[in-house]
């Protein structure tokens, strides 16, 4: 079930009305219908795979049981590796099985050898890499001692299944999360009521910005042996506000749909176009995901403090991973090899930790200096997300090599035929600001400090703007596909 | 929570009431179509797809043939009118049910009766007219949330695109595009540069899309049928006429290829129903075209007048 849907439209409030009418009082029932309205939201995309759920949840149970009540250190780790083999091992066979045959088979080419390996026609199940990091956080934790499995298998599996954030994140964890299951929730109106602004604010980045962004990135970029320099860049650039007001659009959805019920998931964009170094950018993009292998691989590596060379290494595999995690396609591991080579030199000079604040913190406008710097690092991105959009690595090299043109100092040609690519700016363009605004906030339109006038002023104009400008067609989330 | 729903509703209910007031500002600019859908039901009917759309004028023949009530260009697209099941639902809900001694005016050319696929289950769902219960509400928000898919932005930002266009254009008049204004009657006006190389090179690109159709398009029993019966539903309210609009030579070998028994098949439905079939593909070469398959407004409109005369001539 997508956010942007008819049916997620009906779902939302018959879950909401059963949940704080019929089961506020009970816990357990809270939590039960949880479960049933996840099961159900998954299911209404293939219930066939939600088997794939039930089957990591009851595993996952048993085994964070098994690692706490043993002391024995081996038997703790045995216990752990089958957690990490049998989800990895989803996910690997899922997402990448075809991947590693045709790498195989490229392989074995190299050197004349020409292999014809049978491939399977798999379906990769919506939300696998989002919910097995989920789940092999409690695992993880439970191993390293920092969490007591729970004895409430409903409250377990509703934690690995809670539909606002089971299919794009943000990848929570276990000692964010299931907390919460376990403690009864209570309706709070300034949390609802800020829920919906963040699903307002969300539907309008995904609806608006990124759904009619899609309309000429997919053009521009099918035909990009067409189109000159400038409209590569303007391509380019559009994809950047797309995949953001797509995924940040998602998530900001997710959360404020959490809070309707009750619960805070963690933050998982914090307007990373407005970084000053791609370091800050790391920090700010995808948090919840940076935060995970930050913890559970770079860090166990032994990170920063392992010495330049293995520092430098431990920075490679985390961005490569990274770039791995979201497709099983060489694009995105050269995706995440650009944002190494991007971060290694600011590394290096021990300058990675040096824009901890937001932006112009203290005054509306930023400095020239810090202005710069912001162009600087978006324009980084901007190319870096030409691997990450193109089919293959020919391609996000040919059009690469046609931005650096001399048409690059023309017209983008998109812009003449077709007027609604101006509606479609001035959109980012308010995004942008509003965001800007908004910076050191918990999300784009958290304005409940504002008079009553204002805030609902601007809840109709944002309405307004998604149902004239949006893109109503049935667009999934890029981040499904991950 | 009694406060908080109360809340939403309130913000709702004002998301939903600038739509509901945005709608009323649709008009004839907004889109080539919504006009059509949301004037009243209509007595005398022009039938056809874009060709017809286009080419027959309303005005021409109501003045010519002093017609009272007055006849509506209730003409579409290739994609969205060919003859069907869809097109002949929304013809029935257009149509007042008292009517009696109308004008129709069939347009028919040999892709209004062909099919790519004449096996396909639902056919014209794609259409706009499909499930499309009324044509005459005003403003027809059904229409407007199955067709606007894009934002209803469009309803007030077209017209203001269209002004600043037509200044432009008006200042330069070599500048090459188009713009469309959808008259109140149904006539579907296309402002464009006919400048004989722009035309020359819109007639090719025309002519590629029907080239790949002739692959895959053919004679359908389908959409022949629904002819039939659309026939039979109008004369039993008017007189009928059957009518094939000039288009630009390339595109009449086209249609050629793809049925050379076109004229035989009108007359033989001509005959069968006792009707007038006008074949004026042979003037052809008399007119100006904006990319072979359209006519221009100002033959458009000598076009009509001469479908007025010949009808005028059988009274």
């Amino acid at each position: 079930m997508l956010f942007n849907s008819i049916e997620f439209a009906f779902f939302i409030p018959v879950v909401f009305f059963l949940y704080w009418m019929l089961t506020q009082k009970n816990l357990m029932l809270q939590n039960i219908l949880i479960l049933l309205a996840s099961y159900f939201f998954y299911g209404w995309w293939d219930w066939r795979f939600l088997s794939l759920i039930i089957f990591s949840s009851c595993l996952d149970y048993v085994i964070g049981h098994k690692i706490y009540n043993t002391d024995n250190k081996k038997k703790k780790k045995v216990y752990l590796w089958c957690s990490l083999i049998v989800n990895l091992g989803f996910l690997a066979f899922f997402k990448y099985f075809n991947f590693f045959i045709d790498s195989f088979e490229d392989a074995f080419s190299l050197f004349g050898t020409q292999l014809e390996a049978s491939r399977l026609n798999i379906i990769l199940p919506v939300g696998i890499s989002f919910y097995t990091f989920q789940t092999l956080s409690y695992t993880i934790d439970i191993y390293r001692g920092k969490l007591k499995p729970t004895k409430d298998p409903i409250a377990f599996f509703a934690f690995v299944s809670f539909f606002p954030q089971l299919v794009a994140g943000p990848i929570e964890r276990a000692t964010n999360l299931l907390p919460q299951f376990l403690s009864q929730r209570k309706f709070e109106y300034a949390k609802a009521a800020d829920g919906m602004r963040q699903i307002l604010w969300g539907l309008f980045k995904k609806i608006v910005i990124a759904d009619n962004c899609a309309v000429y990135v997919n053009e521009i970029f099918a035909n990009h042996t067409d189109y000159s320099g400038s409209t590569l860049f303007l391509g380019a650039v559009l994809f950047a506000f797309q995949i953001y007001g797509d995924f940040s659009g998602y998530s900001d959805i997710a959360i404020g749909t959490a809070r309707l019920f009750g619960f805070n998931l963690m933050k998982n964009f914090a307007f990373p176009y407005f970084s000053r170094d791609i370091a800050e950018f790391w920090r700010r993009w995808h948090i919840s995901l940076s935060t995970w292998f930050r913890d559970y691989l770079y860090i166990p590596l032994g990170g920063s403090r392992a010495g330049k060379l293995k520092s430098i290494r431990n920075v490679f595999i985390i961005f490569l991973v990274s770039g791995f995690w979201h497709g099983a396609n060489w694009t995105f591991i050269i995706w995440g090899f650009i944002h190494a080579v991007f971060f290694i030199p600011i590394f290096l000079a021990k300058k990675n930790r040096r824009n901890m604040d937001t932006v112009a913190m203290h005054s509306f406008f930023p400095t020239i200096d810090e202005f710069l710097k912001m162009v600087f690092t978006f324009f980084i991105v901007v190319l870096a997300w030409v691997f990450f959009r193109a089919d293959n690595i020919t391609q996000a090299g040919n059009y690469l090599l046609g931005i650096f043109d001399s048409s690059f100092f023309s017209l983008p040609q998109i812009l003449s035929p077709k007027p609604e690519m101006l509606y479609t700016i001035v959109c980012i363009a308010f995004m942008c600001m509003t965001e800007w605004f908004f910076r050191n906030k918990e999300h784009g339109l958290e304005i409940a400090k504002l008079s009553k006038l204002s805030r609902w002023s601007m809840y109709v104009f944002v309405g307004v703007l998604i149902i004239s400008f949006g893109n109503f067609a049935k667009n999934e989330f890029i981040y499904f596909q991950f | 929570m009694k406060r908080f729903l109360i809340n939403i509703a309130i913000v709702l209910t004002g998301i939903i009431g600038v739509h509901l007031g945005l709608a009323h500002f649709a008009n004839g600019y907004s889109d080539g179509f919504y006009q059509r859908l949301s004037t009243p039901q209509q007595s005398s009917l022009i039938i056809g797809t874009s060709r017809a759309a286009q080419g027959i004028m309303p005005s021409v023949l109501n003045e010519s043939l002093a017609l009272k009530p007055p006849i509506f260009n209730f003409s579409f697209s290739l994609d969205n009118s060919p003859y069907g099941e869809v097109y002949l639902k929304a013809i029935e809900s257009k149509l007042q049910s008292s009517t009696e001694n109308s004008l129709y005016i069939l347009a028919v050319d040999p892709w209004s009766i062909s099919m790519a696929d004449e096996d396909k289950i639902d056919t014209d769902q794609n259409s706009l007219l499909y499930g499309l219960k009324s044509t005459s509400a005003n403003p027809n928000y059904k229409y407007l949330i199955k067709n606007y898919k894009k934002g209803w932005g469009k309803i007030v930002l077209k017209p203001i695109e269209a002004k600043i266009l037509e200044s432009i254009q008006n200042r330069n008049k070599d500048l090459k595009g188009s713009r469309t204004y959808l008259h109140e009657d149904g006539w579907l006006e296309v402002f464009t540069s006919i400048d004989p190389k722009y035309v020359e090179k819109n007639i090719k690109k025309k002519s590629k899309i029907y080239v790949e159709a002739l692959n895959t398009h053919k004679f359908s029993e389908y959409r022949y049928s629904y002819l039939q019966k659309t026939i039979e539903l109008l004369q039993a309210k008017g007189t009928v006429y059957l009518v094939r609009l000039p288009v630009h030579q390339s595109l009449i070998e086209l249609e050629d290829q793809l049925m050379s028994d076109f004229d035989q098949k009108m007359k033989i439905l001509a005959d069968k129903f006792s009707l007038e079939y006008l074949n004026l593909i042979s003037s052809s070469d008399k007119y100006t075209y904006t990319d072979g398959n359209h006519l221009y407004k100002n033959s458009a409109k000598i076009v009509t007048q001469e479908i007025a005369d010949i009808i005028e001539s059988y009274k």
